[in-house]
């Protein structure tokens, strides 16, 4: 069992599978997002955006949610950080359940908990230069003196090789290139000195020759500063190589979780095997070949199907049962969990 | 006589004093039909340029239009923007605009939108389209039925079907593609892309296939052409290209990508993306090029010819130029030098 959950009780889905390694920093346990739809004056429907997960992320631990648009995975990375609240189950964030505080008590988590935005070109005012930028959150914390705050912004911006610091300092969001605008926005992230960063999809609007500098820089922090990531993205690949761990998901559950190369290369659920064998890699073979799909497409909205989410969609569904009961994350090999009743 | 060929093909795009060379001095040629040429760049690279020239969709900015595009041996830069229009234009060449699926009309069934050209242009009688088109939803994965429904009806995917079916209505030769994917999920991109490589084969339609992504390019590309600040830093075969690139930008790009099943990390691209108002001098690549040597930051490279039908603008596939260097960047990636 895992020792720090905090005041999270046991519950069906057990707690100490889904740990990492190391001491745990952030535990989500049973999460449930729901949104109303109203379809007329009486009836009402109800979308779930997350239907029950449980996952925990260690300190200094990159854990990668990886799944197709609707899966839930920015939902999960919201709820993390309180900027959605859950409608069902419970986030402890260092021991201390952060579920229902209410915001006007959530400063010290906000200052320990960071976002990166998908978006480098929206995100950032563009009639602020990068000093002002990257200076403003310490300026909402309230931090005095603003040679401190100084010192911090240009140790934040080294950290992100925006250097010299004093040429980038002065520039405009427009007069640079999408990865230098990112850089900013991570250094905006970490003039806080955050333990945890929520990246969603950080480097899908970023040129491809530029994306894995962003990532590099990233999986630095984790090394140099100990900050913990949730990586989002729909790119499986580049979650091998930036992420600890990989969390897939479908259609606001966690369908597969483990060590990320465990995962890739010995993928259990058919949902996973399914998103491995649909990325083309750079091969001249590949055009002599139909690839093997999985058909269909992920269903949004409409009621929640009483049993696995990819019933409908699932090359080895066992009729009877899949589509009867839900089934859970399950442990397989070490660290290794997928959830499908093909793995008793 | 080859399908489509291009040559010396230049767009430029002016304003504000500052002119875009979009598209300078590009040539490649399609040989047979049925054959699919994937156009890789990054955003800026000219790629889409590529295709509104070919499409003679040109905004009012161009400043630049020259060269040569043959069409089954037919000069289709001698013909008027109305002969275009009447002749060329959707019936021998059409296009998969970006984001095409999000544009159908709300409020017309879809199959009606797709039938309109030949309502419109071929004058067909109304049963005789409605036939065409049903058959061609069933050629491109779709239920025939789905003629009466409504784009929000649709899920991405099959919207994706109707905006190709919409582009072969009138039969063309050419298909362009403009990142027709880039909307869809990866289970739903890899079954567009095996629609595709149908087409290719029945009714043997080509295609340009301009994308970001490389290895997508893979997935249905004869050849490929890498697409860099408005010049193509090479053409070839897929085989050649993927394998044993002979430019240093194509070599660091496959080196940049994170690949599924190799434990080897992805090396990032040195430097930063070009000023396309304000291209280097010499090779546009040579600031960031790791195997940059005298010339490169003073003479344009050539498309130098690799003798397999394609070409690559670095000097260091010129042998009397390169002396000593010549390929070295192969024989480095090979591990035969340092």
């Amino acid at each position: 069992m895992s020792a720090s959950v905090g005041t999270v009780e046991t519950d069906t889905t057990s707690s100490s599978v889904l740990s990492p390694q190391s001491s745990v920093l952030l535990s989500i346990r049973d999460v449930e997002v729901a949104y109303s739809t109203r379809k007329g004056i009486f009836r009402s429907g109800e979308v779930r955006a997350l239907n029950g997960v449980s996952l925990d992320l260690g300190r200094g631990e990159t854990v990668a949610l990886v799944g197709e648009s609707g899966s839930g995975k920015t939902t999960l990375g919201r709820v993390s950080l309180r900027l959605t609240k859950a409608t069902a189950g419970r986030v402890v964030y260092d021991g201390q359940d952060i579920t229902e505080t209410p915001d006007s008590e959530l400063h010290w988590f906000r200052k320990r908990a960071q976002i990166v935005f998908q978006d480098p070109f929206s995100s950032l005012n563009p009639y602020m230069r990068v000093y002002d930028l990257v200076e403003e959150p310490l300026v909402i914390d309230g931090v005095a003196g603003r040679d401190e705050r100084l010192a911090r912004v240009e140790r934040a911006l080294e950290a992100v090789e925006l250097v010299p610091v004093r040429r980038f300092g002065e520039k405009f969001p427009n007069m640079m290139s999408g990865g230098q605008r990112q850089r900013v926005g991570i250094a905006r992230a970490l003039v806080r000195d955050p333990e945890y960063i929520v990246a969603d999809e950080p480097v899908s609007m970023i040129d491809a020759s530029s994306r894995i500098e962003i990532l590099d820089l990233l999986r630095g922090l984790q090394d140099t500063r100990g900050v913990a990531f949730l990586y989002i993205t729909h790119d499986i690949a580049s979650a091998r190589h930036f992420a600890d761990r990989i969390a897939v998901m479908y259609q606001g559950t966690i369908a597969e979780l483990g060590p990320a190369g465990v995962v890739i290369d010995n993928p259990l659920h058919p949902y996973t095997k399914a998103l491995i064998a649909a990325i083309p890699e750079p091969d001249p073979n590949n055009r002599f070949h139909h690839r093997a799909v999985v058909p269909g497409e992920p269903i949004s909205g409409g009621p929640i199907p009483p049993g696995c989410p990819f019933f409908a969609r699932c090359p080895n569904r066992m009729p009877g049962v899949c589509d009867v009961q839900r089934p859970v994350l399950t442990e397989q090999e070490a660290g290794h969990f997928v959830a499908c009743h093909l793995y008793p | 006589m080859p399908l489509l060929d291009v040559r010396d093909l230049y767009l430029y795009y002016s304003s504000a004093g500052r002119t875009v060379r979009a598209v300078d001095g590009i040539s490649f040629t399609i040989e047979e039909r049925g054959e699919a040429i994937g156009v890789v760049g990054e955003s800026g690279s000219g790629k889409t340029s590529l295709a509104t020239a070919l499409m003679r969709l040109l905004p009012k900015s161009v400043s630049r239009f020259d060269g040569s595009i043959r069409l089954d041996g037919q000069e289709l830069r001698e013909l008027s923007d109305e002969e275009f229009r009447r002749q060329i234009r959707w019936r021998r060449i059409a296009m998969v605009f970006q984001g095409a699926m999000n544009v159908l009309n709300p409020v017309l069934k879809v199959g009606a939108q797709v039938a309109e050209p030949l309502l419109l242009n071929d004058r067909m009688e109304k049963k005789a389209a409605r036939a065409k088109v049903e058959g061609l939803l069933e050629r491109v994965g779709l239920p025939r039925e789905i003629y009466d429904r409504y784009p929000h009806e649709l899920s991405g995917g099959q919207k994706q079907r109707i905006v190709i079916a919409t582009a072969l209505v009138l039969d063309p030769d050419l298909l362009i593609l403009d990142e027709p994917t880039s909307a869809l999920d990866v289970s739903v991109q890899a079954q567009i892309m095996n629609l595709l490589k149908d087409l290719k084969k029945d009714p043997g339609i080509s295609m340009i296939f301009i994308t970001h992504d490389i290895g997508l390019a893979s997935d249905l590309s004869d050849k490929i052409a890498v697409a860099y600040a408005g010049h193509h830093a090479e053409f070839g075969p897929a085989e050649r290209v993927l394998i044993e690139p002979r430019h240093p930008y194509s070599q660091l790009l496959l080196a940049s990508l994170p690949r599924l099943h190799e434990t080897e990390r992805p090396r990032p691209m040195p430097g930063e993306p070009p000023d396309l108002t304000n291209p280097p001098a010499g090779c546009r690549f040579h600031p960031r090029c790791p195997y940059r040597f005298e010339p490169c930051d003073t003479d344009v490279p050539p498309p130098i010819e690799i003798g397999d039908g394609g070409h690559a603008r670095c000097w260091l596939n010129d042998e009397y130029v390169a002396g000593d260097r010549f390929l070295i960047h192969l024989k480095q990636e090979a591990g035969l030098v340092r």
